[in-house]
Protein backbone atom coordinates (compact mmCIF):
# COMPACT_ATOMS: atom_id res chain seq x y z
CA UNK A 1 0.00 0.00 0.00
CA UNK A 2 1.22 3.49 -0.81
CA UNK A 3 1.08 6.24 1.27
CA UNK A 4 1.04 9.68 -0.37
CA UNK A 5 2.46 11.16 3.15
CA UNK A 6 4.88 10.11 5.43
CA UNK A 7 2.59 10.13 8.42
CA UNK A 8 1.04 7.02 7.81
CA UNK A 9 3.09 3.50 7.18
CA UNK A 10 2.19 0.24 6.53
CA UNK A 11 4.17 -1.76 8.73
CA UNK A 12 4.81 -4.68 6.03
CA UNK A 13 6.83 -1.75 4.37
CA UNK A 14 9.17 -0.54 7.49
CA UNK A 15 11.44 -3.48 7.38
CA UNK A 16 13.09 -2.50 10.06
CA UNK A 17 10.37 -2.24 12.40
CA UNK A 18 7.94 -5.21 13.95
CA UNK A 19 4.99 -5.40 16.52
CA UNK A 20 6.63 -4.56 20.11
CA UNK A 21 6.82 -8.09 22.15
CA UNK A 22 4.54 -7.29 24.56
CA UNK A 23 1.78 -6.31 22.50
CA UNK A 24 -0.08 -8.61 20.21
CA UNK A 25 -0.09 -8.72 16.31
CA UNK A 26 -3.15 -8.91 15.23
CA UNK A 27 -3.15 -9.25 11.57
CA UNK A 28 -4.87 -12.37 10.66
CA UNK A 29 -7.75 -11.47 13.10
CA UNK A 30 -11.05 -11.26 12.50
CA UNK A 31 -13.03 -7.93 13.36
CA UNK A 32 -16.25 -8.38 14.71
CA UNK A 33 -18.63 -5.71 14.67
CA UNK A 34 -20.96 -3.93 17.65
CA UNK A 35 -23.64 -7.00 17.45
CA UNK A 36 -20.51 -9.73 17.15
CA UNK A 37 -21.22 -10.23 13.24
CA UNK A 38 -17.98 -10.63 11.70
CA UNK A 39 -17.51 -7.34 9.18
CA UNK A 40 -13.90 -8.48 8.26
CA UNK A 41 -10.82 -9.69 9.09
CA UNK A 42 -7.53 -7.37 10.04
CA UNK A 43 -5.14 -7.73 6.63
CA UNK A 44 -2.56 -4.90 7.55
CA UNK A 45 -1.18 -1.85 9.89
CA UNK A 46 -1.10 1.05 9.69
CA UNK A 47 1.99 3.04 11.81
CA UNK A 48 2.86 6.48 12.59
CA UNK A 49 6.66 5.92 13.18
CA UNK A 50 6.82 9.15 15.63
CA UNK A 51 4.32 7.82 17.83
CA UNK A 52 5.54 4.36 17.54
CA UNK A 53 2.72 2.70 17.28
CA UNK A 54 -0.21 1.41 15.34
CA UNK A 55 -2.95 4.16 14.89
CA UNK A 56 -4.91 2.39 12.22
CA UNK A 57 -6.27 -1.10 11.38
CA UNK A 58 -6.59 -2.09 7.72
CA UNK A 59 -9.29 -4.48 7.15
CA UNK A 60 -10.62 -6.39 4.63
CA UNK A 61 -14.47 -6.50 4.70
CA UNK A 62 -16.54 -9.34 4.81
CA UNK A 63 -18.98 -9.91 1.23
CA UNK A 64 -22.19 -9.15 3.35
CA UNK A 65 -20.57 -5.10 4.22
CA UNK A 66 -19.63 -5.05 -0.11
CA UNK A 67 -22.95 -6.73 -0.84
CA UNK A 68 -25.04 -4.36 1.28
CA UNK A 69 -24.21 -1.50 -1.49
CA UNK A 70 -24.72 1.17 0.82
CA UNK A 71 -23.59 4.78 -0.37
CA UNK A 72 -20.71 5.86 1.72
CA UNK A 73 -20.96 8.71 4.47
CA UNK A 74 -19.45 11.91 4.72
CA UNK A 75 -18.42 13.13 1.68
CA UNK A 76 -16.23 16.07 1.73
CA UNK A 77 -17.25 19.50 -0.27
CA UNK A 78 -14.95 19.38 -2.84
CA UNK A 79 -15.44 15.36 -3.84
CA UNK A 80 -18.25 14.80 -6.64
CA UNK A 81 -21.07 12.54 -5.28
CA UNK A 82 -20.64 10.27 -8.56
CA UNK A 83 -16.83 9.56 -7.11
CA UNK A 84 -17.86 9.12 -3.66
CA UNK A 85 -19.44 5.97 -3.96
CA UNK A 86 -17.59 2.55 -3.43
CA UNK A 87 -16.64 1.17 -6.62
CA UNK A 88 -15.90 -2.65 -7.57
CA UNK A 89 -12.33 -3.90 -5.96
CA UNK A 90 -12.28 -1.05 -3.00
CA UNK A 91 -12.92 -3.89 -0.30
CA UNK A 92 -10.72 -2.14 2.89
CA UNK A 93 -11.29 0.06 5.22
CA UNK A 94 -9.08 1.73 8.33
CA UNK A 95 -10.37 1.36 11.59
CA UNK A 96 -8.28 4.07 14.14
CA UNK A 97 -7.11 1.92 17.31
CA UNK A 98 -8.65 3.43 19.50
CA UNK A 99 -11.84 2.70 18.72
CA UNK A 100 -11.10 -1.41 19.17
CA UNK A 101 -10.88 -3.23 21.76
CA UNK A 102 -8.90 -6.57 21.47
CA UNK A 103 -10.03 -9.89 22.31
CA UNK A 104 -6.57 -11.73 22.86
CA UNK A 105 -8.57 -15.29 23.77
CA UNK A 106 -10.17 -15.59 20.83
CA UNK A 107 -7.74 -13.69 18.58
CA UNK A 108 -10.64 -11.17 17.62
CA UNK A 109 -10.85 -7.34 17.30
CA UNK A 110 -14.27 -6.05 18.80
CA UNK A 111 -15.37 -2.70 17.18
CA UNK A 112 -18.12 -1.79 19.58
CA UNK A 113 -19.11 1.87 18.69
CA UNK A 114 -19.43 0.60 15.03
CA UNK A 115 -22.28 -1.56 13.72
CA UNK A 116 -22.59 -3.20 10.79
CA UNK A 117 -24.58 -0.43 8.52
CA UNK A 118 -21.94 2.00 9.26
CA UNK A 119 -19.15 -0.33 7.98
CA UNK A 120 -21.03 -0.95 5.44
CA UNK A 121 -21.74 3.09 4.66
CA UNK A 122 -18.45 3.72 5.30
CA UNK A 123 -16.13 4.69 2.60
CA UNK A 124 -13.60 1.83 1.31
CA UNK A 125 -10.53 2.19 -0.58
CA UNK A 126 -8.70 -0.54 -2.80
CA UNK A 127 -5.35 -2.43 -1.69
CA UNK A 128 -2.66 -0.52 -3.07
CA UNK A 129 -4.41 2.98 -3.25
CA UNK A 130 -2.68 6.08 -1.59
CA UNK A 131 -4.28 6.56 2.11
CA UNK A 132 -4.30 10.64 2.32
CA UNK A 133 -5.52 13.06 5.55
CA UNK A 134 -8.45 13.42 3.67
CA UNK A 135 -9.48 10.07 3.63
CA UNK A 136 -8.75 9.61 6.92
CA UNK A 137 -11.08 12.61 8.20
CA UNK A 138 -13.90 10.84 6.07
CA UNK A 139 -13.35 7.75 8.17
CA UNK A 140 -13.46 9.34 11.34
CA UNK A 141 -16.46 11.58 10.31
CA UNK A 142 -18.37 8.19 9.26
CA UNK A 143 -17.53 6.21 12.25
CA UNK A 144 -18.65 9.33 14.53
CA UNK A 145 -21.40 10.10 12.54
CA UNK A 146 -23.33 10.59 16.15
CA UNK A 147 -20.63 12.02 17.77
CA UNK A 148 -20.35 16.11 17.47
CA UNK A 149 -16.80 16.79 16.97
CA UNK A 150 -16.02 20.04 19.55
CA UNK A 151 -12.25 19.52 18.81
CA UNK A 152 -10.10 20.78 15.84
CA UNK A 153 -6.93 19.15 15.42
CA UNK A 154 -4.22 20.80 13.47
CA UNK A 155 -2.65 18.68 11.49
CA UNK A 156 0.61 17.66 13.42
CA UNK A 157 -1.53 16.73 15.99
CA UNK A 158 -4.11 14.75 14.30
CA UNK A 159 -3.42 11.44 16.33
CA UNK A 160 -3.97 12.74 19.36
CA UNK A 161 -7.92 12.48 18.96
CA UNK A 162 -10.20 10.51 21.07
CA UNK A 163 -10.09 7.99 18.52
CA UNK A 164 -6.35 6.57 18.63
CA UNK A 165 -6.49 6.25 22.37
CA UNK A 166 -9.18 4.18 23.64
CA UNK A 167 -9.05 5.30 27.24
CA UNK A 168 -10.05 8.43 26.25
CA UNK A 169 -12.53 7.48 23.50
CA UNK A 170 -14.47 5.08 26.31
CA UNK A 171 -14.30 7.94 28.39
CA UNK A 172 -16.00 10.35 25.78
CA UNK A 173 -18.63 7.88 25.85
CA UNK B 1 -7.06 -2.38 25.23
CA UNK B 2 -5.99 -1.37 21.88
CA UNK B 3 -3.13 0.21 21.78
CA UNK B 4 -0.17 -1.63 19.55
CA UNK B 5 3.10 0.04 19.75
CA UNK B 6 5.79 -1.20 17.31
CA UNK B 7 10.01 -1.20 17.63
CA UNK B 8 12.92 -1.44 15.85
CA UNK B 9 13.82 -4.92 14.87
CA UNK B 10 17.24 -5.49 16.37
CA UNK B 11 20.29 -5.95 13.63
CA UNK B 12 20.85 -9.48 12.83
CA UNK B 13 24.25 -8.66 11.24
CA UNK B 14 25.90 -8.54 15.07
CA UNK B 15 25.05 -12.62 15.03
CA UNK B 16 26.44 -13.06 12.24
CA UNK B 17 29.47 -11.74 12.90
CA UNK B 18 29.84 -13.30 15.98
CA UNK B 19 29.13 -16.54 14.48
CA UNK B 20 31.60 -16.15 11.97
CA UNK B 21 33.75 -14.94 14.17
CA UNK B 22 33.45 -18.06 16.88
CA UNK B 23 34.06 -19.96 13.55
CA UNK B 24 37.19 -18.80 12.11
CA UNK B 25 38.29 -18.93 15.77
CA UNK B 26 37.61 -22.35 15.82
CA UNK B 27 39.29 -23.59 12.38
CA UNK B 28 42.43 -21.37 14.01
CA UNK B 29 42.48 -23.46 16.76
CA UNK B 30 42.29 -26.80 15.45
CA UNK B 31 44.37 -25.83 12.54
CA UNK B 32 47.05 -24.91 15.69
CA UNK B 33 46.29 -27.77 17.18
CA UNK B 34 47.44 -30.30 13.92
CA UNK B 35 50.37 -28.05 13.59
CA UNK B 36 51.42 -28.58 17.35
CA UNK B 37 50.73 -32.24 16.84
CA UNK B 38 52.68 -32.30 13.74
CA UNK B 39 55.64 -30.40 15.15
CA UNK B 40 55.79 -33.21 18.20
CA UNK B 41 55.79 -36.10 15.86
CA UNK B 42 58.11 -34.45 13.89
CA UNK B 43 60.30 -34.15 17.39
CA UNK B 44 59.24 -37.15 18.30
CA UNK B 45 60.86 -38.84 15.14
CA UNK B 46 64.20 -36.52 14.91
CA UNK B 47 64.64 -37.58 18.85
CA UNK B 48 64.73 -41.14 17.80
CA UNK B 49 66.56 -40.60 15.49
CA UNK B 50 69.46 -38.98 17.02
CA UNK B 51 69.46 -41.02 19.77
CA UNK B 52 69.99 -43.66 17.48
CA UNK B 53 72.76 -41.51 15.82
CA UNK B 54 74.60 -40.76 19.21
CA UNK B 55 74.39 -44.86 19.76
CA UNK B 56 75.49 -45.15 16.66
CA UNK B 57 78.47 -42.84 17.02
CA UNK B 58 79.69 -43.71 20.37
CA UNK B 59 83.02 -45.91 20.40
CA UNK B 60 81.99 -49.16 21.24
CA UNK B 61 84.91 -49.58 24.25
CA UNK B 62 86.83 -52.42 23.54
CA UNK B 63 87.53 -54.47 26.29
CA UNK B 64 90.63 -55.86 25.08
CA UNK B 65 92.16 -52.85 25.08
CA UNK B 66 91.90 -52.79 28.83
CA UNK B 67 94.40 -55.34 29.18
Amino acid sequence: MKTEEKHLYNLNELSDYKVASDDPDVRGWDVRDADNRVVGKVENLLVNKEMKRVVYLDVHVDKTIIDAKHDPYGRPNNVDIREFVNKDGENHVIVPIGMVNLDTKNNTVITNGIDHRTFAETKRYQQGQSLNREYESVILKSFNRNIPQDHVYEDGKFYERDEFDRARYNRRD
Amino acid sequence: MAEIKIEKKKPVWPWILLVLLILVGVYFFWNYQDTMDDREQNEVENNSIEQMDENYDTPVEDSTTQY
